[in-house]
């Protein structure tokens, strides 16, 4: 025993706790130092041969792409799964890297045939079958995968094997079709090892293996996705052999993370701050086209809607240079109607698609003109209504208040209603209780000109179930669309598309805004080498980074 | 001559324990409540889960759409994974499908990761459980001592600086103290990862080290106001100032008699920062980016994951209740007064 300050008297046990408890806080510290030493080693680990670490915005919510559908999570599915067709910067079905197809054909309007490349093996030396690609598009036709993918093959008959080849029958002719190999859907996974991993696939304890450069190695939801070679890929060997995605969902976080080193690089630069990005030092920040769109849809069969002339009004409110400059830097393309031009003036001479465009009806920013619109209508003096914009999507809030203001200057009261995105998304589902305006943007699944024409304004989809939100029904559309998909010549397809564009654009049952600009950061001395486009995430990008 | 009264000095609680008999049956009434307790668990776990399952089907939306998330999808795709996760079924047959599985261990499959329910909440916890456990160790180990310190010194420099800096960390957002101090802590001064849980014990420590400190400080302000009330009133009882005519060291009066007794409210507010501890960081979670409970819940609600949402109010229903049992279990060591359905002496 001793004697304490305190005039107690203290046990001699107490003393070795107290020196256990230092012990346990100069281990602590030294822990600290060595993670520190570790953090500033980590600082240089983009440096070729080491770890690339690229980060993510959003949590990949799962390994399998039939629960997990975004561009962010193809860039590492496409670095760890071949596709079936390898897809070209603008879309285009391709055979070469990234592709185990070796050639295909159509041999009809309905059957396409794929043969499969010889010798192509799985990260755990198995090897690629005709059956495992007819699996990787059959398991998403399968109800009971509930495949988020399921819409892409809507129009298959039957997809099948035999021997070294994959004959894919549809229903009835869709040019669309083409690209679907190419894009998410068309993903190599193994059968076997599906059947293996069953319910947990795509799981941390059930990680897909792949035919691509790399393959899973650590998937902690929320946190991070690891990659590391597959030792039995054969083709390019890329500079890392190590990958990691890390997520941070901060946009601040993300930037001083990349400004300090801590990750290589990130295709999660928000729109709106694309300038500011661009300003910082240590940086290169670059941009494409990124096919995606912004703008409203307009209920044509609801109340004030009914009227064209209200519809025109509010087209003519809107200031969309001023909103490409607020939401995207001015780094978007200002849009007059949808397509968007990109997937239409490769397959046109620049003259056609000119004249073309001046029998479009356009909606420079004119509050004169809007009155004016709006005094032809039932409504000269304005009204109320509401708008649902999505609180989980920036852009779309800035996207309504814009309108919303605009439409004051005429009269017109536009109430914003934030909801949860997914609340909102279930109103265009559902088409109820009324869809009124409801602010949009969407991301290109194909270069198809027909792509989002089909989507929005074919009058089969104007019903719960669909997306064809402006309730649009026009029978001389409609035909324009189905031939433009039937035709095997997507030149049809996109003569077909301006003519769309030209009879929409007079009854405007969606105002597009603009088409908004991917973006790419990554640390200084680094950059892409060539212009990545619409669908780098599903192209083994890594082909275009340069590092130093 | 006045009358002469007779003071009794009160003496300080026992800091030892008493009587063995009386330990014995302390302990068993100790015994019996905790017993009821866990009895009564069961059923309030039962009413969270039936109250959680009926408000979470009847607000509008659901899993469907945050599943497509805005993907082009036709009524066969809606209807295919409807019948996976047999969302058309009456909601008390989704309600009886799911808790007989609880009853036999399986709480399901997330819709959005169709990963299993029970996977995904512990894995969360490797991360909630840590930072905030050492979230609140940092909050009361300041906290405490300076509130004493600011109680020993009222009305002085000292305890006004103190208290304005309890103000600022308690008035200051959680998410507005987390970028400060990754921007100056973790990139100007680079001690500290920007992102991340980090891997193994000493990356988990150092990744982990600066949202704790910041969780830390912002409970801190709670513990020291409360501390510094609880021993200003103790400091004004009779019995503090007996010792101290006794002749009793100051930091022994302090410590041993005031502290003690002043103990019980600053153990409510540490009960309270543990019963927020699994969904309370959110925002620092955010922040730091860490794969926490508080991220997955509030994504879930928004999606409308059943499954997830379920298990998670389970999961923290019964936390709460157990915290409550710890806390009443620590105020009977605090104060021996403190009784468990019978008066001890």
């Amino acid at each position: 025993m001793e004697s304490t300050s305190w005039g107690h008297r203290r046990p001699v046990h107490y003393r070795r706790r107290a020196a256990w408890l230092l012990a346990g806080v100069a281990a602590l510290l030294v822990s600290i130092v060595c993670s520190g030493a570790a953090l500033a080693k980590s600082s240089k680990a983009g440096a070729v041969g080491g770890t690339l670490t690229w980060a993510l915005q959003t949590n990949p919510a799962s390994l399998f792409d039939a629960y997990y559908f975004s561009a962010e999570g193809s860039t590492f599915f496409s670095l760890v799964q071949d596709h079936i067709l390898a897809p070209g910067t603008f879309g285009q079905p391709t055979t070469g890297e990234g592709s185990v197809v070796q050639s295909w054909k159509a041999t009809s309007a309905t059957r396409y045939v794929y043969t499969i490349k010889k010798g192509i093996k799985f990260s755990d030396g198995s090897t690629l079958t005709a059956a495992d690609v007819a699996f990787s598009m059959n398991v998403h036709r399968d109800p009971k995968t509930g495949s988020k993918m399921g819409d892409f093959f809507g129009n298959v008959a039957s997809i099948r094997n035999r021997g070294n080849q994959v004959i894919v029958v549809l229903k009835k002719p869709n040019s669309n079709w083409q690209f679907t190999p190419a894009a998410s859907p068309g993903l190599v996974y193994s059968q076997k090892d599906y059947k293996a991993k069953g319910a947990n696939f795509g799981t941390p304890s059930g990680m897909p293996i792949g035919t691509g450069p790399y393959k899973f190695s650590e998937f902690t939801p929320n946190s991070r996705v690891v990659l590391v070679r597959n030792p039995y890929y054969k083709g390019k060997k890329y500079p890392w052999d190590r990958i990691v995605f890390p997520v941070i969902p901060d946009e601040q976080a993300r930037l001083l993370a990349l400004q300090s080193g801590q990750i290589d690089g990130t295709f999660a630069v928000p729109n709106n701050n694309i300038g500011t990005w661009i300003k910082i030092p240590n940086l290169k920040v670059g941009t494409y086209v990124s096919g995606g769109w912004r703008g409203f849809s307009i209920d044509v069969e609801d109340g004030p809607f009914k009227d064209v002339h209200v519809r025109r009004a509010l087209a003519y409110s809107l200031n969309k240079p001023d909103i490409n400059e607020a939401l995207a830097s001015s780094r978007g393309v200002v849009l007059d109607g949808l397509p968007p031009l990109l997937f239409i003036k490769g397959l046109l001479p620049a003259a056609e698609v000119n004249a073309a465009l001046k029998k479009v009806n356009k909606y420079p920013y004119s509050l004169d003109d809007a009155k004016a619109e709006l005094a032809k209508s039932a409504y000269p003096k304005g009204f109320t209504t509401t708008l649902n914009t999505p609180n989980g999507c920036p852009a779309c809030l800035l996207l309504s208040q814009v309108l919303a203001q605009g439409a004051s200057k005429i009269g017109i009261t536009i109430n914003l209603n934030p909801m949860p995105g997914p609340q909102r998304f279930q109103v265009i589902l559902d088409h109820k209780p009324n869809l009124g305006i409801q602010v949009l943007g969407q991301a290109p699944d194909s270069p198809h000109p027909m792509q989002y024409l089909d989507l929005l304004y074919t009058s089969a989809h104007a019903q719960p179930g669909y997306e064809n939100s402006a309730n649009y029904k026009n029978a001389t559309v409609d035909k324009l669309i189905a031939q433009g998909l039937q035709s095997s010549n997507l030149k049809v397809a996109a003569r077909n598309a301006l003519k769309v564009m030209q009879i929409t654009s007079a009854q405007v049952p969606y105002i597009p805004v603009f088409m908004f600009p991917g973006a790419w950061a990554v640390k200084s001395g680094w950059e892409f080498k060539s212009s990545i486009g619409p669908f780098y995430y599903n192209q083994i990008w890594l082909k275009d980074l340069v590092a130093k | 001559m006045g009358d002469i009264v007779e003071h009794q000095v009160p003496e300080p609680l026992p800091e030892a324990a008493p009587v063995p008999d009386v330990v014995g049956g302390r302990r068993q009434y100790l015994s019996r409540y905790v017993r009821r307790r866990l009895l009564i668990l069961v059923p309030l776990a039962f009413v969270v889960t039936v109250a959680a399952f009926g408000m979470t089907h009847a607000a509008p939306g659901g899993p469907i759409a945050a599943l497509l998330e805005d993907h082009p999808t036709s009524p066969d795709v809606i209807a295919a994974i409807k019948a996976k996760y047999k969302l058309d079924d009456p909601v008390s047959v989704q309600y009886w499908t799911w808790i007989s599985g609880v009853a036999q261990g399986d709480f399901g499959r997330s819709i959005m990761t169709n990963d299993s329910v029970l996977s995904e909440i512990t894995r969360r916890l490797d991360v909630t459980i840590p930072l905030n456990l050492a979230g609140i160790a940092i909050a009361v180990l300041l906290g405490i001592p300076l509130g004493v310190l600011a109680a020993l010194y009222r009305g002085r420099l000292l305890d006004r600086l103190l208290v304005t800096v309890s103000v600022l960390f308690m008035s200051t957002p959680a998410f507005a103290l987390a970028l400060f101090a990754l921007y100056f802590l973790g990139f100007k001064a680079g001690w500290f990862p920007l992102y991340g849980p980090g891997s193994w014990v000493f990356g988990r420590v150092h990744h982990l080290a600066l949202p704790a400190l910041v969780l830390g400080l912002h409970g801190m302000g709670l513990e020291m106001r409360l501390t510094r009330a609880a021993m200003l009133e103790q400091f004004e009882q009779d019995y503090i100032a007996f010792a101290r005519a006794r002749g009793l060291g100051s930091v022994h009066v302090t410590v041993r008699y005031a502290l003690r007794n002043a103990l019980i409210p600053v153990v409510t507010a540490a009960g309270l920062l543990l019963t927020g501890l699994l969904t309370g960081s959110v925002l620092v979670e955010t922040v730091f980016s860490l794969p926490g409970l508080g991220t997955l819940l509030v994504n879930s609600v928004i999606d409308g994951d059943f499954p997830m949402i379920q298990g998670l109010l389970l999961f923290i229903a019964v936390w709460i209740i157990l915290i409550n049992i710890a806390v009443d279990i620590v105020y009977a060591f605090i104060d021996p007064r403190v009784g468990f359905g019978k008066a001890t002496s």
